[in-house]
This record gives C-alpha cells, sequence and structure tokens, in this order.
C-alpha cells in the first residue's frame, strides 16, 4: 500500500489472508467434486479460472451496473469531484473515478479491480441528506475501500458463493435425471447418492463461503471506518453522516417525544436486543459498532 | 412483550425509574471541560396530569401536590405539564426536581411521567451548541438533544456529546429514542 498514505490496518491483512486463503482451499473442494463427478481436469480448471477472471476484470462494471449507477464528469458534479480531489490529495493517491446512482435511497459505495480502475460511487438520496461535510466523511471511508484493495478480495471472495451454487445445481440436476432414468443396476444407484453427497458438500461449501465472505465484508467496513475518520480526522462527521443514512429505526427520530409517547399510549416496548444470527449474516457491522468504534477514535484524537 | 399484553394489549404500567434522575451532577463536570458547557440554572419535568384512575388534576391541585410556586406549573401546546425549576446551584436544582418527581410518583402519576430536561449553556457566548440532557423516566437513561431551530437540530454535536458522557451517566443505547422536543420550555 505504498501508492497512498493512508496506513495499513494488519488485522485486515491477517483477515484478508485468512479469508482467500480458505477461499483457495473451497475452489480446490469444489474442482476435485467436479473431477469426482466425471468432468474433465482441463475442463474444471478452465470453468474455475474464467469464473473467477471474469469477476474480477467485471466487478467495477457489474457493480455499477446493478446500481444504475453512471460515471460523472467534473462539469456534471463540480461539488462532488472537489470533495474526491480534496481527499485524494489528502491520501495521496490517484483519483478514482466518480459515479452517481440515481436512486433516493442513501447509500454509497467503491467498486474495481484495483486502484487504477476504482470508481467510488454516491447515490442522489445520499447527495440530498448530508450536509458537504458529512458527503466529505462518507467519501473518505469509500476511498478508504480503494486504498485497501479490499474491493478485489471481496469480488473473489463473493465468487465462491456463486461457484459452489451452481455445482450443487448441477449435482441436483445430475441427481434427478439419474433417479429418474432406468437405474437398476448398482452403479447407477451409487452414482446417484455420490451426485446427493456431491449437492449436500458444494450446499455446506456455499454456506461457509457465505459466512467467511460476510465476517471478511463486515471487517473491512470498520477498518474503512477508521482508517476514513482518521484520514479527515473528524470521526464524528462520519458517525453524524451513518446515523443520516442508515435505516428508519437506526436513526435519530424527528418525531416529537411528547407525540410519540401519545401514539405508544405512554408505554415504551421493551427494547429487542440485536445480535445473535442476523449480526452474522450481515454485510455491515450494526450501526452501534460503527458509532462505538467512531467515538473510541474520536477520544483518542483528542487525546484522551 | 409480553403474552399478557400481546393478547390483550393492555401493557402493565411502567413504574417511573427516577435511581439515575439524580446521577445528572456527574456530568457537569465532564460537559464542562470537554464542551465547554454549563448548566444555565433551569431544569423541568414534562408529564401528564392524568392518574391511573383517569382522575384529571386542576393546576391548583398540582401546585399543591408537588409544594411549589404557581409560576412554576406551565401547559405547553401539546397538552403536556412542565414544572419549571430554577436554582444557580444545579445540584440544589437535581434534587429540587427529584423531590417534584417522587411528588408526583407518591400522589399516582407516575405512569405519567415522560421525562426531565436540565438545561446546559456555553460557558462564554457563542459558544458551540445549546444542549438539553433529556432524562427518560420509564427508561431510566438519559440523551442529549441539542436543538438549533423550529425543527431542527444538531445531530453531529449530540454524537460528541454521548461520545464523552458514556462513563457518565446511564445513556440510552437505542438512538431511535432519542426523540426531539420541539420548542421544549426548558431554555
Amino acid at each position: 500500500m505504498a501508492d497512498s498514505n493512508i496506513r495499513p490496518d494488519h488485522g485486515l491483512s491477517v483477515r484478508m489472508m485468512i479469508t482467500v486463503v480458505g477461499l483457495m482451499f473451497l475452489y480446490i473442494i469444489i474442482a476435485v467434486v467436479m473431477i469426482q463427478l466425471g468432468i474433465s481436469i482441463v475442463v474444471t480448471s478452465i470453468f474455475c479460472g474464467a469464473m473467477l477472471y471474469g469477476q474480477y476484470f467485471f466487478s467495477g462494471k457489474i457493480a455499477m451496473f446493478s446500481m444504475h449507477a453512471h460515471e460523472v464528469t467534473p462539469e456534471e458534479e463540480p461539488e462532488l469531484h472537489k470533495i474526491v480531489d480534496h481527499l485524494c490529495q489528502l491520501a495521496d493517491m490517484k483519483k478514482p473515478k466518480v459515479g452517481v446512482a440515481e436512486m433516493d435511497l442513501p447509500n454509497a459505495f467503491a467498486t474495481g479491480r484495483n486502484p487504477n480502475h476504482a470508481v467510488v460511487c454516491v447515490t442522489r438520496g445520499i447527495m440530498h441528506r448530508l450536509s458537504s461535510d458529512e458527503l466529505e466523511a462518507v467519501l473518505a471511508h469509500e476511498i478508504s475501500h480503494v486504498a485497501h484493495r479490499d474491493v478485489a478480495v471481496m469480488t473473489v471472495a463473493s465468487g465462491v458463493g456463486m461457484l459452489a451454487g451452481l455445482v450443487s445445481r448441477m449435482a441436483m440436476w445430475g441427481a434427478m435425471l439419474g433417479g429418474g432414468g432406468n437405474s437398476n443396476n448398482n452403479n447407477g444407484e451409487n452414482i446417484v447418492l455420490l451426485e446427493i453427497a456431491t449437492m449436500l458438500v458444494s450446499m455446506v461449501i456455499g454456506f461457509v463461503a457465505f459466512l467467511l465472505t460476510m465476517s471478511l465484508s463486515r471487517y473491512r467496513e470498520l477498518a474503512a471506518d477508521r482508517s476514513g475518520a482518521i484520514l479527515i480526522g473528524k470521526p464524528q462527521l462520519l458517525a453524524s453522516a451513518l446515523v443520516h443514512i442508515t435505516g428508519d429505526m437506526g436513526k435519530i427520530p424527528r418525531t416529537d417525544l411528547r407525540k410519540a409517547e401519545g401514539m405508544n399510549a405512554f408505554f415504551f416496548a421493551p427494547a429487542l436486543s440485536g445480535g445473535g444470527a442476523s449480526s452474522l449474516f450481515s454485510t455491515h457491522p450494526s450501526l452501534q459498532k460503527r458509532l462505538d468504534q467512531l467515538n473510541k477514535i474520536e477520544r483518542e484524537l483528542n487525546g484522551q | 412483550m409480553s403474552l399478557r399484553t400481546a393478547l390483550f394489549g393492555k401493557p402493565k404500567p411502567v413504574k417511573p425509574n427516577l435511581e439515575f434522575l439524580l446521577a445528572a451532577p456527574k456530568s457537569f463536570a465532564v460537559l464542562k471541560e470537554e464542551l465547554q458547557l454549563v448548566p444555565s440554572g433551569v431544569a423541568g419535568i414534562c408529564f401528564k396530569s392524568l392518574t391511573s384512575e383517569g382522575v384529571v388534576h386542576t393546576d391548583e391541585e398540582l401546585v399543591a401536590m408537588l409544594k411549589i410556586n404557581p409560576t412554576a406549573l406551565s401547559t405547553d401546546d401539546l397538552g403536556f405539564k412542565w414544572v419549571i425549576e430554577g436554582n444557580t446551584d444545579p445540584e440544589a436544582l437535581t434534587t429540587q426536581l427529584h423531590k417534584c418527581a417522587s411528588a408526583l410518583d407518591e400522589n399516582g402519576l407516575g405512569a405519567h411521567m415522560l421525562c426531565a430536561v436540565f438545561a446546559f449553556k456555553p460557558v462564554t457566548a457563542p459558544g458551540q451548541g445549546s444542549l438539553r440532557m433529556v432524562y427518560l423516566f420509564k427508561r431510566g437513561t438519559y440523551y442529549p438533544f441539542s436543538p438549533t431551530g423550529a425543527e431542527s437540530r444538531d445531530n453531529e454535536f449530540e454524537l460528541r456529546v454521548q461520545s464523552f458522557l458514556g462513563g457518565a451517566l446511564p445513556l440510552e443505547k437505542d438512538l431511535s429514542k432519542w426523540m426531539p422536543l420541539w420548542g421544549l420550555p426548558v431554555n
């Protein structure tokens, strides 16, 4: 990460390594399963390789397409470009492309296979909702994603789940066709059993890959929060932006306490505690976790 | 929500938690040191003058019940009663407020006590932000409220306050409960 002065995050590097190694292991298992199914080694390797490369190479375009985003020039969005220019100067890194998604949902993302092909993108909704200071904090978070190069890893990581799904689908068709066919001999039954086993194994693989990807994703969000907050030196701007854009329940409300009390007939429902399975499956850490971390950074920067 | 509540929709009245009301002064030193904010000398309690038996008290009855100056009692646009107390000694002000809250609870108004509010002002005008610390009687938690206009609030400042007060006060962790009190009479 010599091409920017955003400090490398060691915890992040270690986790990326573990995930990459874990995913490679899973890819190997998938390849072995395919070969076991009687698909030739050459076809299997080409298939796996093409999947990976395609996902890696087109990651930016796929993400931009799925978000209905388009690249914008400095003439079209001078404010946005000014913020990105300023941040890249602060971070001493190459300026990524800038995109806007025409949707009202407040969101932002970074994509592209490496810092040279990176795009940082914001939705129209987030631009309307945030002050320009808050928008800068959000873009600092996205630029940290680019500097950390974790866009590439996430792309590769999310490919495994897809591949495992594909294999299990193939095995299922195999099992159904085989089972439906005329298979009175022992050999036929064995093949059906093998295919059912393959299906189960690849489902488990898909699930494990999914959990790994989600946990890495949550961690890299926290790492980008930290780098972004330190880059602009105002963690509370990012905290405030997060609070402004996170779903209604996570938001500091605008409904008057007295009116809300009238609706609730003076009784607060007990707060449901978060955590458990829902936090295991989510790509982003909880708002509270992110705010807690930003609070900690704020205290550190204030020398406490 | 208990099964009974879910079936009959009639929750038991929540007893107000007065325990942490007296903890308010713990925040004074932190707020002064970190954010240059001092108590403005005004604090208040917001409630509805309806007992659990459905009896509505007149203002005269409330004044007598709480042993307060008649001018301390007011009614806002939303029909809520406010007891506003003033005292230059913030510790004494807290005690005053607690006494009033206890009197409300003892007279069967416990279920209708909404919140207590402490007002803060910058040490040197025009310092940063106006701040109210709101204490929710039902939850026993505090949260910061920093109004900047008729219906706008400074979330960044509120989150800053939260980051400093975590150790001093029981703060409301659920941000969706940080409800504003637009145009509140505690200044």
